[in-house]
Order: structure tokens, then sequence, then C-alpha cells
């Protein structure tokens, strides 16, 4: 499938296909959202012929070599009452329509004075990097942008948060990538000393759930009490009283709640039970927090669509997944009551202001986590995804390189973020992360070229 | 007990009056290629009969189908008559499974039930036929089957070692056994002795000169003094031009061998071909 | 060595060592070289295994690793007697159920089915095995456990629940993410490979026996029963045990139905569980820690310890069966 993307890709930059047709086809090929908004904001800017009809012939041949993926999709599809049965119909043209309201831009365009602009002598011309696979999508995005720019190629390997904590520790790429901050154990093992934090996205993990019963435009209310009662294993039945209080809608549905968690080690489970950890404190004391944890009560499903296949075809069951891929998936997503008392319907923007809550109190090695964030508007299951950089590095040109592309992220990068389905870093973290950026060192002297 | 065992024997052997069978028109076919065309002939009841001929001429085909073994392989079919006193073993309402528990047979290469002891060996057929037996009345049949098999001395020691562990001639006695513990009225006896050397095959060719006491017998055999022998009557089957084998002659063994009527008999038994 | 050969002129007939023994000798070596790197290589898996795993058995005991349940990752306590469990209990309710059935499909073909339908049949369970078990995990993930959750763990439950002990497999509530539902793929998953080994083996029966049970007057059943099976038992033996270790090691399918969670082992078949090697797959890539990561590889030294006992109570079992029969070949 990634080849298959990437040809997708190829063909989308070169203006190959038409925006129409690398829908269709991306469709066909059961990408996710994130990747096709991807894929899409690669064509040439020509929206002119949207709305035409575009070639047809292309749809047979693609439908027929991913015969498997499209499988696959029906299936989901059936489950999220969708009834797409072949994506090469009348649907289709709802696919893009959903497609282009996903990508609408909120037009936000970095201000600053200080833009990376153009090469720059005496830096490397590739750099590595490897790690978390939830931001893979937008690095994928940024680093083909940026090779516009500056001419510098950065490789990116999606091998998740672990790999990439291991990659940047055994010096074995020029950069890592995280969900979940390294902790202490880890940052002592890194070969090269001190490594700084990043933050050049955010993502939320949200509560989804599955109760055939309730209009879907209604959200259910979490408090933390309720999700930690669930999680725990304490609150089993969906008419308990704690749930019910804020969901009325709840009273007569006399069923019992089946916990889905995820099965594999991940930053979402991090963010989750962190979220959880610092709500409850017999959650901090008998479970913590991890990228997995020992968990008291339900099963296991594998990756995001895992656990939401999971509560999809398990009706009355609860799971906690990325905000994008609920997104992207139209599942039902609660809303969490946060600190100041509000009740916040997970989106872009509210992950953002919890970050931006948090600005005042923020370590300044950025590697604090921002759930249960205060603030009226700030939805409190959020977390960063970060770059990893050593503090010192050796290799100049590669200290050049790093110190700008990392600078380029957390500034003119981040006009793709709410465009592809993941929150801003908000101003007043980006600041702190240019101090770190300016920080990184090349035989003790700051390496970074800017001012 | 052995006192009871010779006399038990005695009276079993009273009782069986062996039937006799006649072969008529019988053909055999596997598939489209007919193997053996046009049979007919006796096989006189409580006597050796000997199939001779030369390999290939079908004896062995023809031998199988006189317990309707043949039709088990696949795509072979046999047309014709073959009579178990006056019953058509043919006849469409016989069953083949229990023509076969009346007209036994041995192998040309010995086929012990390998995962079974000697005794198991001996009674497999008495457990096909449901019949619940004391162990008791087992062990008598175990050791009559293998006395009359001439057996029973060189195993009686190992009854529960595996059918296996015997030596060529002791597993061809032991099938031997094992057929007559189901007191078959014909025993069919394809080759024998082929894959037996000259002492065992002195006791098998022994065996059947005491086995026709009792039972009727057909031998197919490539080996013409053994069917001078042991037999009473010998059939000359023939594969010619024609492929298929077909009967030249039959008649008295001595006959046979001594005063041929068939030119192409004398030349067999003259040892001129095959 | 001159002085003793007879006076003969030339050597026109060559007979010292080099003119043939050099080729045999290379090839000697070369297939001794295979062998010696395929005992090498398994040394060296263990020997790393065991080295990578050392962190954990500082920090635990090794009873606590291999006979306790929790495996809490977050405070550093690791037992993976669930996983085992989980483990052992799938892959023998798989085997329980394909068995009967690949062996019964192998009988088929050799001695019922018509000539025409053999190379079908055959074929189309060969093809089975070939499938990838990501898409038999897709399978189950969509067909196979709704089918277990509505309809097949409710009928258990109802006729067999209420009867003690046996009620005891089939407690809980049927979600079709379960011991069973693992089970049931597993069985799917290993039926081709046991099938097509037993069809082998059922093949290589010998017509001799086929022919001495019929002559006694069986009839095809109890010819089958009588001189078929008892015949192949020994590599219909070795075709489950192959069958058996698949079904051990198997990762992709029984992760996506068989729960992974280990909370409690209630002996329900109902329950979710976890095994090792969908232990090592969910959890390898994200250890965070020392302990952690050599916590999971001591999991895959179990499961390979595991795997090494099944095969050698195969090979004793094996040799059991086939050793009264071992004399056979003096038959020729």
């Amino acid at each position: 499938m990634v080849s298959r993307y990437e040809e997708l890709y190829a063909a989308a930059i070169t203006g190959k296909m038409d925006r129409r047709q690398v829908l269709k086809r991306a469709f066909a090929l059961g990408l996710t959202i994130p990747a096709i908004s991807a894929l899409l904001a690669a064509c040439e800017d020509d929206d002119s012929d949207d709305s035409e009809a575009a070639a047809e012939p292309d749809s047979d041949d693609s439908s027929d070599d991913a015969e498997e993926m499209v499988e696959e999709d029906d299936n989901e599809d059936e489950e999220g009452e969708d009834d797409l049965d072949d994506p090469d119909e009348v649907e289709s043209d709802l696919d893009v329509e959903q497609a282009d309201a996903f990508l609408e831009d909120d037009g936000w365009e970095y201000e600053g004075d200080d833009r990376i602009e153009g090469p720059y002598d005496g830096e490397s011309d590739t750099l590595n990097g490897a790690g978390a696979t939830f931001p893979a999508v937008l690095y994928s995005r940024w680093f083909h942008e940026y090779e516009q720019v500056t001419g510098v190629r950065v490789n990116y390997q999606s091998i998740g948060s672990g790999g990439g904590i291991a990659s940047i520790s055994d010096g074995t790429v020029d950069f890592g990538a995280t969900d979940g901050p390294m902790n202490d154990e880890q940052l002592e093992n890194a070969s090269g000393g001190n490594i700084f934090h990043i933050p050049v996205a955010m993502g939320a993990v949200v509560p989804t759930y599955n109760i055939p019963d309730l209009d879907i435009a209604e959200p259910l209310r979490f408090t933390a009490e309720t999700l930690a009662g669930i999680y725990l294993g304490e609150i089993t039945e969906w008419n308990d009283p704690a749930l019910v209080e804020d969901n009325p809608q709840l009273e007569d549905i006399d069923q019992s709640i089946l916990v889905v968690h995820r099965s594999d080690g991940s930053g979402t489970t991090f963010i989750w039970v962190d979220y959880l950890a610092a709500v409850s404190e017999e959650w901090a004391e008998n479970v913590g927090v991890g990228t997995s944890v020992n968990w008291p009560t339900g099963i296991g499903g594998n990756g995001n669509e895992g656990v939401a296949g999971e509560v999809v075809q398990n009706t009355y069951s609860i799971g906690y997944v990325e905000l994008i891929y609920a997104l992207q998936n139209d599942l039902g997503v609660g809303e969490v009551r946060n600190q100041a008392g509000n009740f916040i319907l997970p989106s872009t923007s509210s992950v953002t202001a919890a970050a931006a809550a948090f600005a005042d109190s923020i370590d300044p090695q950025l590697r604090d986590r921002i759930v249960n964030a205060p603030g009226e508007d700030s939805f409190p299951i959020s977390g960063f995804t970060w770059l990893l950089a050593y503090e010192n590095m050796d290799d100049e040109e590669k200290g050049i390189a790093l110190t700008r592309m990392l600078w380029w992220c957390v500034t003119d990068a981040q006009r793709w973020n709410s465009g592809l389905g993941y929150a801003r870093v908000p101003e007043e973290i980006v600041d702190l992360a240019k101090e770190l950026i300016q920080d990184i060192k090349v035989d003790g002297e700051p390496i970074f070229p800017g001012e | 007990m052995s006192q009871e065992t010779i006399e038990q024997t005695q009276t079993i052997q009273d009782d069986s009056l062996a039937a006799g069978m006649e072969v008529r028109n019988l053909s055999a076919y596997y598939g489209d290629f007919q193997a053996v065309k046009d049979i007919t002939m006796p096989i006189e009841r409580g006597k050796v009969t000997a199939l001779i001929g030369p390999s290939g001429c079908g004896k062995s085909t023809f031998i199988r189908c006189l317990n309707r073994l043949h039709e088990l392989t696949r795509g072979a079919r046999v047309s014709g008559q073959a009579f178990l006193e006056d019953q058509d073993i043919y006849a469409s309402n016989v069953d083949p499974v229990q023509v076969r528990r009346v007209i036994g047979m041995v192998f040309q290469k010995p086929n012990p039930f390998p995962m079974m002891s000697i005794y198991d060996n001996v009674i497999a057929g008495i457990k096909l036929n449901n019949a619940r037996k004391s162990r008791g009345e087992l062990d008598q049949i175990v050791e009559h089957s293998l006395r009359g098999a001439a057996l029973w001395d060189e195993v009686k020691d190992k009854l529960d070692h595996s059918g296996a562990s015997l030596s060529g001639g002791q597993q061809q006695r032991l099938c031997i056994a094992r057929t007559i513990a189901v007191e078959p009225e014909v025993i069919l006896m394809d080759e024998p002795c082929s894959a037996l050397d000259p002492i065992a095959t002195f006791k098998i060719e022994e065996l059947i000169a005491e086995l026709k006491e009792r039972y009727t017998i057909a031998l197919v055999t490539h080996n013409m003094q053994q069917a001078a022998r042991v037999s009473d009557f010998t059939a000359f089957l023939l594969s010619g031009e024609e492929r298929y084998g077909r009967l030249v002659e039959y008649g008295p063994t001595q006959q046979i061998f001594t005063n041929p009527q068939d030119e192409q008999t004398e030349a067999y038994i003259t040892g001129k071909f095959g | 060595m001159q002085q003793s050969a007879p006076v003969r002129g030339s050597s026109r007939i060559r007979l010292d060592v080099d003119a043939a023994g050099r080729g045999d000798r290379i090839f000697e070596g070369a297939t001794k070289a295979g062998a010696i790197a395929i005992l090498a290589l398994l040394a060296i898996i263990i020997l790393l295994l065991l080295f990578e795993s050392r962190n954990i058995f500082g920090h635990q005991g090794i009873g606590q690793f291999l006979f306790t349940t929790t495996w809490d990752p977050v405070f550093r306590e690791f037992g993976v007697f669930a996983f085992i469990y989980g483990t052992v209990i799938s892959s023998v309710i798989g085997l329980l159920l394909a068995t009967p059935v690949a062996v019964g499909a192998a009988i088929y073909i050799v001695e019922y089915a018509p000539r025409w339908l053999r190379s079908p049949v055959s074929f189309t369970v060969e093809l089975l095995a070939a499938i990838p078990s990501i898409i038999y995990g897709l399978w189950a993930v969509f067909i196979l456990g709704p089918v277990m959750r509505f309809h097949i763990e409710p009928f258990l439950q109802t006729w067999f629940g209420p009867i003690p002990i046996v009620g005891n497999l089939f407690e809980g509530t049927p979600i079709g993410r379960d011991i069973l539902t693992a089970g049931v793929i597993l069985a799917i998953m290993i039926l081709p490979t046991i099938m097509a080994i037993s069809r082998e083996v059922i093949m290589q029966v010998p017509d001799t026996q086929r022919d001495g049970m019929h002559a006694l007057g069986a009839t095809k059943w109890e010819m089958i029963q009588g001189a078929v099976i008892p015949y192949a038992r020994a590599g219909i033996a070795g075709a489950a045990i192959l069958g058996l270790a698949r079904a051990l090691g198997e990762t992709m399918a029984v992760t996506m139905v068989i729960g992974n969670a280990s909370t409690s082992i209630t002996g329900s078949l109902f329950e979710p569980g976890y095994t090792m090697a969908s232990a090592i797959a969910n959890q390898f890539r994200e250890a965070d820690s020392q302990v952690y990561l050599s916590a999971i590889i001591a999991i895959a030294l179990v499961l390979l310890v595991i795997a090494m006992i099944v095969n050698i109570l195969a090979r004793i079992l094996i040799y059991s069966l086939v050793g009264k029969q071992s004399n056979s070949s003096r038959i020729g």
C-alpha cells in the first residue's frame, strides 16, 4: 500500500492525474483520509476542473488491482452505516465532498519574519529520521514541501515511537519522532547525551462508543470520574447513575459496557491513560501510565482501526482513538468535561487551546504532558507529538540542516496541520521550542544560523 | 486343553464340506482394457486348482474376480458369472462383503497388519463379523488357526508381538491363519510363495496340502513345479496377440503336465516360452 | 607406496584416493556445512534470546516470570502465565477441532472421492494453506467473530452451560473475542496443513493392506478403520503436531480475535485471552524500558522452549507409534 500511495503521490505532484482521478484511486485503494488529504494537497492547484466529469477509464484498473483493499473497505463501511458498495459509483461524489470539507483550511499562515527560505550554504542535503506513525502523514507532506523550499531531502521512516526513541538513542538517525516523551531511563541511555523534545504537532484522544439506541448528533458527555470508572471496571452498566447524571438519555440503556483498549503499545494509549492517571488517584496507583498497561478490564484491538473495529462491531462498547481517526471514520465521539467544568467536543482548535493553557506553566524542556489542561475551551485529553534531536551534535553540516528543518517545522510548516487533521502547536509553545532549537550545539557553539 | 482343541478341530473338519465354484464366461476389465476374456472353468470342492501362465496373462486379475476384489480397483469391472455352489456371487442381490467372508484370500506379498499383534492379526476377520466372542473362544480360534497354518509352535510365546516382527515365511503363514480363522469355504492364493525363500516355500506347500482337506483352494503360481506338486487341477491362461488373457486349457494336473491337449500349453510347460 | 605396487607398467587404472574422491569430499563438506549452519543458527537464536532476556531474570525470579499472571509494564511486574495459558489452550482447541475434520477429509479424498474430484479438492485445500494469516484474521474479525458471538457461543451456553464442570467452559458474556474464537480460527488455519499431510500419508498405505482387510470380509469403513488408519496413524500424528506447531506460533490472525486481554484465567473459553506471540507482536515495538524489552524477549524464549518441547513430545509419540512398526521394513 505504501508503494501505491507513493506512486499516487508522485502522480498527484507531477500533475499526471487531476484531483478527481486521484481521489477515486485513493478511495479504491482504501487509503485513510489524512493520506488522501495529503494527496489532494499535493495536486496542482487547479480547482477549476473539480466539478467536471473527469476521465473515467482509470477507475477500472484501479478497482482491479485494489480488490483486497476494497473488500476490507466494504466491511468497514457496513459497520459505518454507510452502505458503500461500489466505490466507483454515485457515492464517490459524497466522498469528494467529505474529503473537500475535511480539507478546508482555516487559512492560517505563519507571520513571523524568521521564516526559513531557500537553501543555506554548508548544510547537509539529506537528513534521516524515524519514529512515530501517528504524524507520519503530516511529516511526509512537510518533508516533501521542505525539499521544494530548501533542497534538503528528509527521509522519514514511520517505525513507531519506540523505534524512533531507540534509533535516536543509538544514533542511527539524525532525528527521532515520538508521541510519548522519553522517560528518564531512556534519556540516560541515549548514546549522544541530552535529547531535546521539539513539539511539532498535537493530537487528541477521544472516547468513541456504539450505542445503537442513541442519536449520534447528541454526543454522550463523559467526566474524568466516569471515564476512569469505566476503564477501571467499576462502572459496568451504561445506566450507571454517574453516567446518567450527565446523560439522561442513558437512563433506559440497561446494558453492560464492553471496554475496548489498544492491544499494542502506543502513544494513543499513553495520552489516554495519562489523562486517567491525572484525574484518578486510583488509576495512578493501580494502573499507572505507559504506552501499554495492565488493563483492569476490557478487550484489546490492534491500532486505531482495531479499536474502532471492535467498537463498531460490538454494540454497547466504548473505546478510545486518535481524534483524526474518529473524524475521518464518522465515529460517535463523546464530549469530555475539562478542568474548567465545560464539556468539550474534541476538535483541532480545542486541542491547541489545551496546549496554550499550559504555556505559562510548562517545563521549558517541553517534555511535559498536557492532559487535563486548564482553560475554558481546552480539550483535556490532548498531547504533543515531538521530534527528537540531540542537544550536542558533532556534524556541523547536519547540525545546520537539522536546526533549520526543526525551525521550519514549528513555523511555516504548521499551516498544513489542521488541513490534515492535526492541531497546531500554539505560538506560546512555539516560542519555547525556538529557544530549544537555538540551544542545539556543535562543538559547544549554537549552530542554528538564524538570529 | 490341547485334547479339547483337537476334538474341536475334528468336529469343524467334519462339518466343513467346502463348497466348490463354477466360473462361467467371466471377463474382467480395467476401464476400456479387457484383461481377462470369457473364462469358463470349475474350482473343484476340496481340491487345489492351480492357475498357471506367463506374466501378464491375467491369472492374478482372474483370481481377484473370484472374491469380487477386482472391482475395488478404480475403473475395474467384471462381467459373467461365478457360482459358489448354486449362488452367483455376481448376482445383483449379493453383497460383495459377504462374498469375501466366505472366499478368503492370501496375497503375493505377505501383508499382516503391522500395527496389530500376532494375536490380533489372527482374529482381525472375526472382529469384523460383529460376533461377540469371549476371550476364551478367541484364544481357541487363535490357537486353532495358527496350528492350522503350522505357525503355532513358532509364535505361541509371543502372540503379543507385532505381526510385522515375523520373518517373511512366517508372515505369510500368519496371513493364512488369519484367513482360515474366519472359516471360509474357498481360499484364493495369489502367488503366495513368490516373495519367499525355498524353505519357507516348502512349508507353505506342505500347508496347502493339509488345507485342501478342509477348504477349496485356487492357487495362482508362476512356478510350474509348484503347480505340479500341490495341485489337483490346473488351468493354463495365456494372453496372445489380443493382449487379453484367456483360458487355453483346463484339466487334471497330471494330464496337463504329461499330456497337454493344446500345443501352447505344451510349449509353456516345456519351457519354450514364458 | 610405489614399491608395493605390482609392476604393471603405467597406471592406466587409477585407484588412488584423489581420482574420484575429491568431488565426493567437496559435496560431503558442503552438506556438512549446511547441517552445521542450521545447528549454529538455532544455537545463536537461543543464545541471543538468553542474552537479551537476561535483564528480566535479574529483575525478578524465573518462577514469578513463568507462573504469575500479572503483566504490568508500568509497575514492572512481568508474569507470562496468562500468555502461556492462552497460547496452549487456543492451540489445543484448534488441534482438537481441526484434526478430525482434516483426517476425515483426507480419507474422503483418498478412499472415496471419484478420481476427477481428487485434484480440485486437494488443490483447493492446499490453496487454503497459502492464504496469508492476516486474511484469515480479517475474515475472523468480520465473519467468524459475529457468528461465534451471536450464534455458536449462545448455543453452546444454552446447551452445555447448565452441565456441571463442562459448563464452566462456557461461562460469561459471549463477545466473539475470546479463546474459543481464536481456537476456531486456528483450527481453520491448520486444517489444510494437517489434511495435506494426512492425505499423503494415507496414500502411502500400501494397497496390499487394503486388500488384506477387504479379503477378510471388511466393509469399506471397516477396512479404513482396521487397515488404513492404524497404518497411517504415526504420519497423521506427525501432521497434527505440525499443525499444532503452526498454531502455537500463529500471531496475526489470533491477535485479531483473541481479545488481547489477560486480566484473569477463569477457565471459561468465552474469556478474552492473550497469546505469547500476540504479546510480542503487540508490545515489542513500543517497549519503553530495558526490563520491559527483555521481558518481551523472554516471552520469545519461553515460546521457543514450548515449541521445542512440543516437538520433542511429538517425536516420542511418533516413535512409540512407529516403534512397533519399525520391523515391517523386513518385509521388503
